[in-house]
């Protein structure tokens, strides 16, 4: 099963950097989804099943800790796997978001770093023969 | 004090063009590059244990390889997607300089990079240049300027 990611950031070129990391990591991708922003980001939670978001912090009209939030509190999408990819790095700012989220990744990063990140978040991933993966997430209930 | 901000302005911004733009500026410019103008510029402004923002100019002639170098792409892009490119430069610059001059232990919050007249900073005298980075890349150059508001970064 592929996996349906939302990328939520201001800046387009970084959703286009996080994109293509994503095609170099070797996950089976279905669709990616992006957002300028945290409400997008939310409207974009609604309207599609979705696996896994990368979310910016620092954006306008809502930044990424109060979407985390407002995902955290909404029951049908709470336990959505979070990594926050963000230039912050107070240890204070950090290890508080850490609690909200399910992995951090510091700007500037290499493709690996987000890599690894993903595959630590995405517990049922296992490797395959061809240094592919399979992956095992539930499905929406319908 | 101010030799040491500077220092890590110039590691800062020297890291993050290599990084994440895969360019190799050097600190010693040449002639050309010293002549180049600097005629883009974006700022980022940021409130903390002390207030302040960062500027960071560049020539005109470097935004398109920027851009194109941090998406990885030959041709460079629109004209939206370069300025975009250079705010988040500045946006990862801040972000990575702050804590290196205070520490990890400090809280800043940084307001999203905008664009600016490449001669604002001049116009606003409470702004304070503590440092400046000034970077030669091919044939242009990139300026980064930390002001603040006050003078507790000295203490």
């Amino acid at each position: 099963m592929a996996l349906n990611i939302l990328v939520v950031d201001d800046s387009s070129v970084m959703r286009s950097i996080i994109i293509k990391t994503l095609h170099l990591c070797g996950l089976p991708l279905g669709e990616i989804y992006q957002a300028v922003n945290g409400l997008e980001g939310l409207q974009a939670l609604e309207e599609n099943w979705i696996d896994l978001a990368l979310v910016d912090i620092n954006m306008p009209v809502m930044d990424g800790e109060e979407m985390i939030e407002k995902i955290r509190r909404k029951p049908d999408i709470a336990d959505l796997p979070i990594i926050v990819i963000s230039t912050e790095s107070s240890r204070k700012r950090v290890e508080a978001l850490r609690r909200k989220c399910d992995g951090f990744v510091h700007k500037p990063f290499t493709p690996e770093e987000l890599r690894k990140a993903i595959m630590k978040v995405i517990g049922g991933l296992n490797e395959g023969e061809g240094g592919g993966y399979t992956l095992q997430v539930n499905g929406p209930d319908f | 004090m101010k030799e040491k901000v500077e220092d890590i302005l110039y590691r800062s911004t020297v890291r993050i063009f290599e990084d994440i733009a895969f360019m190799l500026p050097n600190m010693e410019l040449n002639e050309q590059q010293m002549g180049a103008s600097v005629e883009v510029a974006v700022a980022v402004d940021f409130c903390g244990p002390f207030n302040g923002k960062l500027v960071v100019r560049i020539s005109n002639s470097l935004l398109p390889i920027l851009a194109a170098n941090m998406l990885g792409e030959g041709e460079p892009p629109c004209r939206s997607e370069q300025l975009d490119a250079l705010r988040e430069v500045a946006n990862i610059i801040c972000g990575n300089l702050l804590p290196a001059l205070t520490g990890t232990k400090e809280v800043f919050r940084l307001s999203a990079p905008s664009l600016i007249s490449s001669r604002e900073p001049l116009d606003h005298p409470n702004d304070i240049p503590v440092a400046e980075a000034r970077i030669g890349i091919d044939e242009g150059r990139v300026e980064v300027v930390l002001f603040i508001e006050d003078k507790e970064v000295d203490r």
